[in-house]
């Protein structure tokens, strides 16, 4: 396995470790959140139990991958701050073990949200596989963001704190916990807000057995910037990291 | 095998600069950190000024200087850790750096997993880990406790297994900083030996820290740097030069205040009923950068004594000045001398 991989499984060990549950606390912690919402805010809508529990689940389930991702991206070089000025790795083994480290919780909530589709209310069709791409995207929207934003939250520290504070308001901007086509200004709160597409592209082709075209094409069009940008900034900051972090 | 500078400089950026009234250095003190410059509205600290040497195959440096004279980073350059601002660094392989020992050590993991994970942070592949580890493991002497975790160990403890781990998968051209001095006085010895083992193993060394002793044993080429700048270079003499001049009997207050009031090079003996060396003392006014103190030689060519002076200062003397000898304060590029003075 390469070092990247290592350090982000020392890094969840280091988390757990010493716990009764282990890395089963993030099924149990995300099982709960679930549970809870879909109790409370199941009351305030009119599709069914069924459905409503599924919607939470997969659109919570991106949510959270998404959220951490976002939030730790941001610190993947502050957190190495002793292996930078330690040793002469490669920065981008901080930005691959950021973005592996959430996978790895990643794929214990997709556990969760697989067993989920048991109640999915719409038939299995050929289209639902149009989600398994739509989570590569997922990766590599991660490293060019992490290659972004790691190193402008370590010179401008307030950043990081912008961009955690937005993130919990954004939750609440993003279909997860109500559904766009139950009000015209929900509908286009939806369509402006980036996070929204991503989310689309995983939970439509599951849910409603639909292909949303128009989502894939705002995700695309985000990671070709995203990408370049990525490139740049990685490249113009390379040299002063060691003298941010 | 090379490891080499070129008109090496860094600057780090200062991003908040406070009041500068206190800035007035304190007379007599040495002087600390870099110097501080101003670049396009911003503020840098030049912690390393136009540093060049070359190094070959055995060559072990040892960087002698105060706090903050700069020889951790110098370190941390050659390691690849900072880049430079202007001038290069050029190596004939991969340097590792051994600046910090408790460096990538998970204190939750078992001693074992974190001789894997510093492999693999030396770029090793898992196989090579595997055979290195039953002699690292013996070399720390630490049996059983390498199956618990870091956080049951000793500081010691803890040194053993970084220097250990650190060295077995180190590079050719080696980079350390400071810790040496540290552990019991039987590792200590061992780390000694391992040294020599890499200077049988023709590998370049350098190395930063206060004991001079330790550097003594170790190093066969030394620098003294102070503010960023090279200030000695050369033999291991340049340690005794720097030991010299940090020693407690520098200069008293009592002479650093006869300096102030004097002019010229004067000769001051040892106080009535003291056995002490006396003290040459001068004190020129508008006198060049390259200030030096020399020694006028029986063939009549002067020497120098101290390679750089400030334009008031004092030199204990040493044991081998006799009544008789004259000595000269000027710059190295003019013959003429500032100040003359010849001992009583």
């Amino acid at each position: 396995m390469p070092l990247w991989s290592n350090l982000a499984l020392e890094d969840l060990r280091d988390r757990y470790r010493r716990t009764v549950l282990g890395l089963a606390w993030i099924i149990a912690s995300f099982g709960l959140f679930v549970a809870v919402k879909v109790f409370v805010f199941g009351q305030l809508t009119n599709v069914s139990g069924k459905e409503f529990g599924v919607y939470v689940t997969l659109g919570f389930g991106l949510w959270t991958y998404i959220n951490a991702m976002v939030v730790d991206a941001c610190t993947a070089y502050m957190h190495s701050r002793p292996w930078i000025l330690g040793t002469a790795t490669p920065y981008p083994v901080f930005l691959l073990q950021a973005v592996f480290r959430n996978w790895l919780v990643f794929g214990m909530i997709l556990v969760v949200m697989a067993i989920a589709l048991y109640w999915k209310t719409t038939p299995w069709v050929p289209v639902c596989l149009t989600a398994l791409p739509a989570l590569l995207t997922y990766a590599v929207t991660s490293l060019w963001m992490a290659a972004i934003l790691a190193p402008l939250c370590a010179r401008y520290r307030d950043l990081f704190h912008a961009v955690q504070t937005s993130m919990r308001l954004i939750f609440f901007a993003t279909p997860i916990l109500w559904i766009p086509s139950t009000s015209g200004r929900l509908m286009l709160l939806a369509k402006l807000n980036p996070i929204s597409h991503f989310v689309a592209i995983v939970r439509d082709p599951l849910m409603y057995d639909r292909f949303p075209a128009d989502s894939w094409l705002v995700v695309l069009a985000i990671n070709a910037v995203g990408l370049v940008a990525g490139i740049v900034v990685y490249a113009t900051t390379r040299r002063r990291i060691a003298h941010w972090v | 095998m090379q490891l080499s500078a070129d008109h090496l400089c860094i600057d780090f950026p200062l991003s908040a600069m406070g009041h500068s009234t206190a800035f007035a250095p304190v007379p007599g003190a040495p002087p600390l950190g870099g110097r501080i410059h101003n670049a396009r509205g911003h503020s840098f600290v030049r912690a390393i000024d136009d540093v060049s040497f070359s190094l070959g195959r055995g060559d072990r440096l040892a960087l002698v200087g105060h706090n903050g004279s700069g020889k951790s980073t110098l370190l941390r350059v050659l390691a690849g850790i900072y880049f430079p601002t202007s001038g290069s660094v050029h190596s004939s392989g991969h340097v590792s750096g051994i600046f910090n020992m408790s460096l990538g050590f998970r204190q939750e993991a078992s001693g074992y997993r974190n001789l894997v994970l510093k492999g693999l942070m030396a770029g090793r592949t898992r196989a090579q880990i595997e055979a290195a580890l039953p002699e690292i493991a013996e070399f720390t002497g630490l049996g059983p406790y390498l199956d618990m975790p870091l956080q049951s160990y000793s500081q010691g403890m803890a040194m053993r297994l970084a220097f250990a781990a650190t060295t077995a998968f180190s590079n050719d051209i080696l980079v350390m900083d400071e810790w040496i001095g540290a552990g019991d006085a039987g590792f200590q010895e061992k780390i000694i030996g391992r040294m020599t083992d890499f200077l049988h193993a023709s590998t370049i060394i350098v190395l930063a820290s206060h004991s001079t002793s330790l550097l003594r044993r170790i190093a066969n080429k030394a620098i003294w740097l102070e503010q960023g700048r090279v200030r000695m270079a050369g033999g291991i003499d340049v340690i005794d030069e720097y030991e010299a001049s940090i020693m407690p009997r520098g200069p008293s207050p009592a002479i650093r205040r006869r300096v102030r009031e004097g002019h010229g090079l004067w000769w001051l003996p040892s106080e009535s009923g003291s056995e002490g060396p006396g003290h040459l003392l001068w004190n020129i006014a508008d006198a060049p950068l390259d200030l030096q103190l020399f020694v006028i030689g029986p063939d009549g060519r002067r020497q120098p004594v101290r390679n750089v002076i400030d334009q008031a200062g004092a030199w204990t003397t040493a044991d081998w000045v006799r009544p008789g000898m004259v000595f000269e304060v000027g710059s190295p590029k003019s013959e003429q001398p500032l100040a003359r003075c010849a001992i009583p």
